[in-house]
């Protein structure tokens, strides 16, 4: 699945807007993820992350502007682009009735995915998943059902990784794992976008930073390339820029 | 405390009210809640057909039907006082589980507060059954009706609710003491009825269906019957008073007062671990029905899957992926084994009516009346009842919308599993009904073979229940939140919404099978010159493909309208 079928980047996101009623949670919002890179998606609460991840996903349909996954739109061709993608959210969807294993022989079927005979029992060890191959998931820790998650979306090897807080609820161990999981992907060449709180975890994988408050992108870039363009947040660390940006500190830019 | 109980009540039904008011700004809601409001208002106003006083429609019922009913109550007091799913009347949200067991309310007040609260089902219940009394003719006021039903069922809940103290484990002096005098008034009660039943029936028929039917309702107007079931008559009287009389109102409110005593007294048990217990069990049994189990999870003998029940190839066609998900949800929550054992019952209640000593033409219908209900219901409900379709799948959308297929496919996968389902076990009801008919009351299709007759009655029953599924799942998506909130919090909205739910399920049905008719006597007009069989064949066949192509274009605009719902429609 990692191959595009044109050498377009694999998230391409124009003016993405998205209102519910009077309520405009994401105001003409731009970006481009190719392949390999990791994108972080910070910004403070209702600032508009999810909203927009779950639009890059097809989750929810934009108001308006385009997203294009792998050169297809997601709009007018939206199965050619999930096939493309793979999204991870904070709170993992399973299926009560599917084990474990049956879980990712389901994501194959539907990614048609011919090595799945394969693949599976590798990331279930990946995971640390494979004593628990034939458990329901009523039966798994939250911390194993995200691991299952993780794994249902790395199986299809996708172009472009969307994860929401992907760290929720794993102990340091799995952290750790998932962080140098998630770099791994990134070196073989999918596009990640990353949302989360935890700062240190955007620091560490992220090569570039997207910025999003109240809906709207406050400041992209590598922190260097945001520092270079704001003079005034020089020598700040990653958390000090983030709250410098968002206003969380008086009197400082993004202060409203 | 108490009013801080009071305010938690009152605010929390006030902002669901709210909350279901504030749906009816989408016009698609606001149109249902209309149509709901006429359909409600037609129950109230039936201009010209209220009967006249001493004329009561509802009498008969009464004569004839009362013993039936009484009858389910005491199988249902057998259950509740046998059963371990008693102990679920003292189930509490999770929240008032995490909230108020910590603090420092006293179980009286929390088992009070319990009892207030059940009164915010009681009596929107009670609403609905005044309206549908006389909606079914009953003569009484209407404040008599309401004062009927809402006497019943807060009898009911006090019963159910003082029953589950009594049970809360370990049973210990007094509780034991009832514990025990309950069950063996019960089992005396059941004995009473089969004891005065059985005999009485065998040996008053006289080989008709009348006979046999005469003889069972008066062995249960004598004794040792009619004394098992005179407590239960005694909850069914104020359905039957014209006025708040006292002879027949009094007894259940007496009973009432007792029960509260009883639970007043009760209620010191230390039933925290039981409650939080049954609070788990509860939210459980609540999320597997929603997704369409029939059984709790907590119940499922095991939490490890057994083997791979059906293969599922790594690549093709990737619908097949969620009919292969569904198939497996639907045998892994029971509803093969329901079916298995309803074909079972089935079974084995023909043949005692084939036993049964009854001669004459009566002897095939009584023989056909199990399968035939059972096939009648499984037509009419059993699209309500096999829920794994988006039903169950709408509260995975944002997982669902994620996989790299249209919406119409989706929509076509998620059809197939309950309309196959189903199928199945109405062919295999008609295969029982066959085989249990003696080959001479087999009905005769002419020149038709029976096989070929029972094919095409499958084919027809397949392309119904696809219809079926098809409105089902159209209203899911359409009013999903309705359709949510009614399994989570049974209430006057999902008591309302389910009674019109079903209406409008059934006229829709209805509507959808006028073009089969008429394609269906086309055929036949045009086919008449043919021997008469195979029109008759022909018209059937039209009917059923029209009603197939239905089906097909419903699922377009249907996958559109799921390709544009947004996981927050659904919350």
């Amino acid at each position: 699945m990692n191959e595009s079928p044109t050498a377009a980047p694999a998230i391409e996101v124009r003016d993405l807007t998205k209102e519910y009623g009077a309520v405009r949670a994401v105001a003409g919002l731009s970006f481009v993820v190719n392949a390999g890179e990791v994108l972080g998606l910070v910004g403070p609460n209702g600032a508009g992350k999810t909203t927009t991840l779950r639009a890059l996903c097809g989750i929810i349909t934009p108001t308006s502007g385009t997203i294009r996954v792998a050169g297809h739109d997601l709009r007018r061709d939206g199965a050619a682009a999930k096939a493309h993608l793979a999204f991870i959210p904070d709170e993992p969807q399973l299926f009560d009735y599917l084990t474990v294993e049956e879980h990712l022989r389901f994501t194959g079927r539907l990614y048609g995915v011919a090595d799945a005979p394969v693949r599976i029992p590798a990331l279930l060890a990946e995971m640390e998943l494979t004593e628990k191959r034939s458990v329901l998931p009523l039966e798994l820790s939250r911390g194993m059902r995200q691991k299952l998650a993780i794994a249902c979306g790395l199986l299809h090897r996708p172009s472009a990784l969307i994860l929401d807080e992907p760290l929720t609820g794993l102990d340091p161990a799995g952290i750790r794992r998932m962080r140098a999981t998630i770099a791994a992907r990134a070196q073989e060449g999918t596009a990640v976008v990353l949302s989360s709180h935890l700062l240190h975890l955007v620091e560490a994988l992220c090569t570039t930073l997207l910025v999003i408050h109240r809906g709207r992108a406050i400041a992209s870039g590598t922190p260097d390339q945001i520092m270079t363009e704001r003079p005034e947040l020089a020598g700040l660390s990653l958390e000090e820029l983030f709250l410098a940006l968002t206003g969380d500190r008086p009197g400082e830019p993004g202060a409203s | 405390m108490i009013a801080a109980l009071w305010y938690l009540i009152w605010r929390t039904t006030v902002n669901r009210l709210t909350r279901q008011l504030q749906r009816v700004r989408s016009p698609r809601y606001a149109a249902a809640m209309l149509i709901g409001v006429v359909f409600l208002a037609s129950m109230v106003w039936q201009p010209g057909s209220m009967p006249e006083r001493g004329d009561d429609p509802f009498a008969p019922i009464r004569a004839a039907y009362g013993w039936g009913i009484a009858s389910l109550l005491l199988l249902g007091a057998v259950h509740l006082w046998f059963s371990r799913d008693t102990l679920l009347a003292l189930a509490f949200p999770p929240a008032e589980v995490q909230l108020l067991f910590p603090a420092p309310v006293s179980r009286r007040v929390l088992i009070a507060y319990r009892v207030a609260r059940t009164q915010l089902l009681v009596v929107p219940n009670a609403i609905f059954w005044m309206f549908a009394l006389r909606y079914w003719g009953s003569t009484q006021p209407a404040v008599v009706r309401f004062g009927a039903a809402w006497a019943f069922f807060s009898f009911l809940s006090l019963h159910r609710l003082g029953a589950a103290l009594v049970l809360v484990p370990p049973a210990r002096g007094v509780r034991r003491g009832v514990r025990l005098v309950m069950r063996a008034v019960l089992v005396a009660a059941v004995v009473g009825l089969v004891a005065g039943v059985v005999p009485s029936v065998f040996s008053g028929a006289h080989g008709d269906a009348a006979s046999t039917w005469r003889a069972l309702r008066e062995a249960l107007l004598l004794p040792p019957a009619s004394i098992a079931l005179a407590p239960f008559q005694l909850l069914l009287a104020p359905f039957f008073a014209e006025d708040f009389s006292a002879a027949q109102f009094a007894p259940l409110l007496l009973a009432i007062v007792a029960q509260l005593l009883w639970i007043h007294l009760a209620s010191t048990v230390a039933f925290e671990e039981t409650a939080a217990h049954a609070s788990h069990d509860f939210a459980q049994r609540m999320a597997a029905f929603r997704r369409g189990s029939l059984v709790s999870t907590q119940n499922a003998p095991r939490t490890v899957a057994r083997g791979r029940w059906i293969p599922l190839a790594p690549t093709g066609a990737p619908a097949v992926a969620i009919v292969w998900k569904n198939t497996m949800s639907m045998f892994r929550a029971g509803v093969l084994r329901g079916a298995l054992i309803t074909l079972v019952l089935i079974a084995a209640l023909t043949a005692v009516l084939q036993a049964l000593p009854v001669r004459g033409e009566d002897k095939e219908w009584i023989v056909l009346m199990p399968g035939g209900w059972m096939l009648m219901m499984s037509l009419f409900l059993g699209a309500r009842v096999v829920r794994h379709d988006l039903r169950q799948d709408l509260l995975s959308l944002s997982l669902l919308k994620t996989y790299p297929l249209r919406g119409s496919q989706i929509i076509m996968a998620e059809l197939a599993p309950p309309t196959i389902a189903l199928t199945a076990f109405q062919a295999a009801l008609i295969a029982i009904m066959l085989a249990f008919l003696p080959a001479s009351d087999r009905p005769a299709f002419a020149s038709i073979p029976l096989g070929a007759a029972a094919m095409i009655a499958i084919l027809a029953l397949g392309a119904i229940n696809a219809m079926s599924a098809a409105i089902q799942n159209a209203v899911a998506l359409m009013f999903p939140a309705w359709i949510q909130l009614g399994a989570r919090n049974p209430g006057i909205e999902s008591l309302g919404q389910s009674v019109l739910s079903s209406v409008g399920v059934v006229l829709v049905l209805g509507i959808s099978f006028v073009v089969p008719v008429v394609a269906g006597a086309l055929m036949w007009a045009f086919t008449q010159s043919l021997n008469g069989d195979v029109s008759m064949v022909a018209a059937v066949l039209a009917g059923i493909f029209v009603l197939a192509a239905e089906v097909a274009i419903a699922i377009l605009p249907l996958g559109s309208l799921f390709e544009r719902t947004e996981p927050s429609a659904v919350k």
